[in-house]
């Protein structure tokens, strides 16, 4: 039997309330979406919460799913929508990055406070760090986008349908939300010599 | 080709996209302009520093908390099957209602009409329960519980502050960063304050599936259809997250024109009119 096949009968069983079935479909999905939450909040704790509303929320509306989209599509659609909820919930609406202090300045930036670490690869963990703030602190869709497409890898039609958007809008969303990261981190990009990369 | 023109090929390039032609034509542009030249560099070491992001490992106990949690969904789920307890609680509560009030009408002096008297009294009330809109029923359709009003108002108001930070909606200010608290003010001073409106209209050129989006889109939140005609929906929220609520309506209103295009709140059932618009009539 296909894997696909496999999920479908999974799914069909899990409707019926096999909660092995649904535990059995959701093993593929758990890391995915934990990874999800994790870089749309820049936090363990949280993600962990969100991700298992994500699976609470979808083992109730599973019997009414039907098959038209993607099951990966349904849970992302669902973790986004709870991404969402709680972003809004927690008022995380402190800037932690500013805005480029002086657009002609090179659009330099403060980077968070601390010593950087002789050893390579502290700093290349430094620099991962500053990166997933900056990227916590896109506006939701941006992050979205980055996120899915960026570090989850999936297609512009996929990521459409997660955020029941128009293809032309995702793409430009994208375009958009590159640049702010972009100006973001800048640093790390001209860390030149292609050593900051 | 102008510069701006060429800036907007940086993203098909980073994707790949570009035709052979047009990829000759903007790597030679590439070679003439330096902040097209750098744009495009960055672009392609965020890329590569995105895509080395680590994959982190699931915490430990996770799925044993899962376990025990989708254990007491299904129970819950279970218990919620039954059909006789929804019945029995219902009935129980209709009984207290009327026991309570004959209880009031006692204590307050009332002079008792007899049963006729009561059983007009009954059905009034059963009447506001059916139809808790303005239009029918109580003026307010919350006369039966001030309490519950209230406490609906101050959650709203809270809310819809927490609306003000989003900025998701908003394409004015496009740095991509979130700005704190931004038209929080008048968001909250324009949305709808009332507590019992719960019809929306949907305008929708799309007239052929749009049922089929509305229901589909119910399915990723806790809502369930009610009732479905060729245009009327009638949705139920399981809960009482009015967040929810506001972020099931962004996503109606990408489906159409929403009226009122905010959220209204102190009702978990709401009806969804779709009028349709740019249809020709056969």
């Amino acid at each position: 039997m296909s894997s696909e096949n496999e999920e479908i009968q999974l799914i069909e069983e899990a409707k019926k309330g096999d909660l092995a079935a649904f535990e059995k479909l959701i093993l593929s999905y758990e890391k995915m979406i934990y990874n999800y939450c994790l870089r749309m909040t820049n936090s363990r704790e949280d993600a962990e919460d969100l991700t298992q509303e994500v699976f609470i929320r979808l083992y109730k509306s599973l019997k009414r799913f039907r098959g038209r989209s993607k099951f990966s599509t349904y849970v992302y659609r669902i973790a986004h929508n709870i991404c969402i909820d709680h972003y809004r919930k927690s008022k995380v609406g402190i800037i932690f990055l500013s805005q480029p202090k002086n657009s002609e300045d090179d659009r330099e930036m403060d980077l968070p406070a601390g010593e950087p670490s002789p050893e390579e690869t502290a700093l290349q963990k430094e620099q991962q760090e500053l990166l997933l703030q900056c990227i916590a602190q896109l506006k939701p869709n941006y992050r979205t986008i980055i996120v899915l497409r960026e570090i989850q890898e999936r297609s512009y039609e996929e990521i459409a349908e997660i955020l029941n958007m128009p293809l032309g809008t995702v793409k430009s969303h994208l375009s958009r939300a590159r640049t702010a990261l972009r100006e973001a981190v800048r640093p790390l990009l001209k860390g030149g010599d292609g050593h900051a990369l | 080709m102008r510069c701006d023109n060429y800036k907007k090929w940086i993203n098909d390039a980073l994707d790949g996209t570009l035709s052979e032609k047009q990829k000759l034509e903007f790597e030679k542009h590439l070679d003439s302009c330096s902040d097209c030249a750098r744009e495009t560099e960055e672009g392609y070491k965020l890329k590569q520093l995105l895509r080395n992001v680590a994959e982190a490992e699931l915490p430990s106990d996770f799925k044993k908390k899962l376990h025990s949690r989708l254990l007491l969904a299904q129970q819950e789920e279970n218990e919620g099957r039954k059909p006789w307890i929804k019945w029995t609680a219902g009935l129980a509560a209709v009984f207290a209602l009327v026991f309570s009030i004959y209880k009031f009408l006692n204590i307050a002096g009332v002079p008792q009409r007899g049963n006729e008297g009561m059983y007009d009294y009954q059905i009034a009330v059963d009447d506001s329960k059916q139809d808790p809109s303005p239009a029918a029923g109580s003026p307010d359709g919350h006369d039966e519980n001030p309490e519950e009003y209230f406490g609906e108002a101050n959650y709203y108001t809270e809310d819809a502050e927490d609306n003000g930070d989003i900025s998701i909606e908003t394409e004015g200010i496009d740095n991509g960063l979130i700005s704190e608290g931004r038209n929080a003010e008048s968001e909250v001073e324009s949305e709808v304050k009332s507590a019992d409106y719960h019809l929306y209209i949907l305008h929708t050129a799309d007239t052929d599936d749009i049922i089929n989006q509305i229901t589909e889109l119910t399915d990723i939140f806790s809502a369930e259809v009610i009732t479905k005609q060729a245009d009327l929906v009638t949705l139920k929220f399981y809960r009482e997250d009015h967040t929810e609520l506001n972020t099931f309506l962004v996503r109606l209103s990408e489906l159409g024109r929403l009226e009122p295009d905010k959220p209204i709140y102190g009702a978990d059932t709401i009806n969804i009119h779709i009028e349709r618009i740019g249809t020709v009539e056969p």
